[in-house]
């Protein structure tokens, strides 16, 4: 169980003389088994909270504790898997060097690194790149190493920081079933995004932050998801019961509908529709509560 | 040892011996061909007089390349990331690779030791020597561990603490000959690293002196390392 409670952070120049405000009064906590993602526009204050997360800041106000403890000295003591934003390793270093010594760190068993290294190997699809310095691989590999070595070890506390970020859209389907696999009663996963759509296939609930506040939690699970569509006709007409058999009002009037189906079945449906007189006013994908909730919660509602 | 995995001792090992170990065995190359090279009317005042003579030269600079941007590149690149979101303790992790440059600088002067004892039939590496090498090592090397850690903005470590090297013996130097300097200099030169004691003619006040302010620098590294987060901003 991770606690943030009036949490703070405040950056100050060294002579004091300039502080931002990073994170301000953000209160929540985050239960065992949970997937967490965290959502908000650039300098909304996510790696700031993902650091005091890991310990690797010290909050200006407030408290944050894993289990009770302060973050550094349970992330001393159990370690965490973690993918920061910007993977940094050493250039020379190879592909399959990084991920030995990652599992040499993380306190595994002798007998059981080569084996977890392997299997993060060929889990990420790097066997082609095992043997490649860190330099010569490409956005994409590089990321994908930076997941393997955040998955290498099976930390209680898996924090990943934009993990698709330069992954290919192959590769980022596979990550949401690399986060479904890695979901485990007793973890707790964070995902930071700029992605809502990726936040809201992974996440049970998710922290939007904006301009160092934690403005809302929202639930992508609850209500419409992605997938509908909105149709609304200018006058209503006996045709769309026809059209969509399967439509739910939206409202009274019946001129707003939902719809859902592929992308062939709804066009003939349309087809149908406008065949029979009807006049469309709108067709558009219905925003998903969790895009509803962001947007209302950075002021663009 | 609690909080370090005894197994990363050989991948650190890699790492100093791929980095400053190179540096290194291309000075101590440098100067073992100096040595072949010699006349033999050079080679009378003894292998020990040589060594010295070498370390003199070369012991400082084999200490700031084999301690130089210990800690401050992990942080500048953002490499503790990796490192320390295990269960790794940053002070034992960092305090291990400071060592293992001092066994770099002790292999480096042992292996020129060895050529010297190759050219003159003594090798000169004599337990006084070593013993003043270590406290070079504690004291130079402590510095710039402490810079190290300190910081990241501002000049690279190793180039701090060379400043500092040739301020305090520049200043210890003008002092020697009755120079009056200004009081803030001499403020300075009282409160800096004694690097100045660690020259030819050192006594045991000179190596008490430096032996305690370098183990005081240190153990302030240390417990830094052990009390302050590594992070600096949200993406350092």
């Amino acid at each position: 169980m991770i606690t943030l409670d009036g949490l703070g952070k405040t950056y100050r120049s060294p002579l004091r003389r300039r502080a931002v405000e990073a994170l301000t009064g953000v209160t929540l906590a985050i239960p065992d088994g949970e997937v967490l993602g965290i959502a908000g526009p650039n300098g909304a204050g996510k790696s700031t909270l993902i650091s005091l997360l890991l310990g690797f800041l010290d909050p200006s106000a407030g408290r944050v504790a894993i289990d009770g403890r302060a973050p550094r000295a349970w992330v001393r003591a159990r370690g965490a898997g973690y993918l920061p934003e910007l993977v940094a390793l050493p250039g020379r270093w190879r592909a399959a060097d990084a991920l030995a010594r990652a599992a040499v760190l993380s306190g595994m068993p002798g007998r059981e690194r080569a084996r977890r290294v392997a299997a993060a190997i060929e889990r990420l699809g790097l066997e082609e790149h095992a043997g490649k310095q860190v330099r010569q691989l490409s956005k994409g590999t590089l990321q994908r190493l930076g997941l393997a070595q955040a998955l290498l070890a099976d930390h209680a506390l898996l924090i990943l920081d934009e993990p698709t970020h330069g992954l290919d859209p192959l590769w980022t389907q596979r990550f949401r079933d690399v986060v479904r696999e890695e979901r485990r009663p007793g973890r707790v996963i964070v995902v930071a995004s700029h992605n809502l759509d990726e936040l809201e296939r992974v996440a049970d609930r998710v922290a939007i932050l904006h301009r160092g506040r934690l403005e809302r939690v929202a639930e992508p699970g609850a209500g419409p998801t992605g997938g509908w569509r909105r149709l609304r006709l200018a006058a209503p007409h006996p045709a769309l019961a026809i059209a969509f058999p399967g439509a739910e009002p939206v409202g009274s009037g019946g001129i707003e509908v939902r719809v859902r189906g592929e992308a062939a079945e709804l066009s003939a449906a349309l087809r149908v529709l406008l065949e029979a007189g009807a006049v469309v006013e709108a067709w558009y994908p219905e925003r998903s509560r969790l895009e509803a909730a962001f947007r209302e919660a950075v002021g663009e509602g | 040892m609690s909080g370090y995995p005894a197994a990363y001792l050989g991948w650190q090992a890699r790492d100093v011996l791929r980095g400053p170990g190179l540096v290194a065995a291309i000075i101590s190359g440098f100067f073992a061909v100096l040595v072949w090279k010699l006349p033999g009317a050079a080679l009378e005042a003894g292998g020990a007089t040589l060594l010295a003579g070498y370390l003199q030269q070369v012991g400082w600079p084999l200490v700031l390349v084999a301690t130089g941007e210990i800690v401050r590149t992990d942080r500048v690149e953002g490499y503790y990331r990796f490192y320390f979101a295990r269960p790794v303790r940053p002070a034992l992790f960092y305090l291990v690779r400071w060592l293992l440059g001092f066994a770099l600088v002790l292999a480096a002067v042992a292996s020129t030791g060895l050529a010297v004892l190759a050219r003159t039939g003594e090798s000169g590496l004599d337990p006084g020597l070593v013993g003043q090498l270590a406290l070079t090592y504690l004291l130079l090397g402590g510095t710039v561990f402490f810079l190290s850690t300190a910081g990241t903005s501002g000049p690279r470590d190793w180039l701090a603490a060379l400043l500092i090297h040739v301020f305090q013996n520049t200043v210890a130097d003008l002092l020697g000959r009755g120079v009056d300097l200004w009081a803030a200099l001499r403020w300075l030169h009282a409160v800096l690293p004694p690097m100045h004691r660690l020259g030819a003619g050192l006594d045991a006040a000179d190596a008490l002196h430096a032996g305690l302010y370098g183990a005081g620098l240190v153990a302030a590294t240390l417990l830094l390392l052990e009390r302050r987060p590594l992070g600096g901003g949200a993406r350092d």
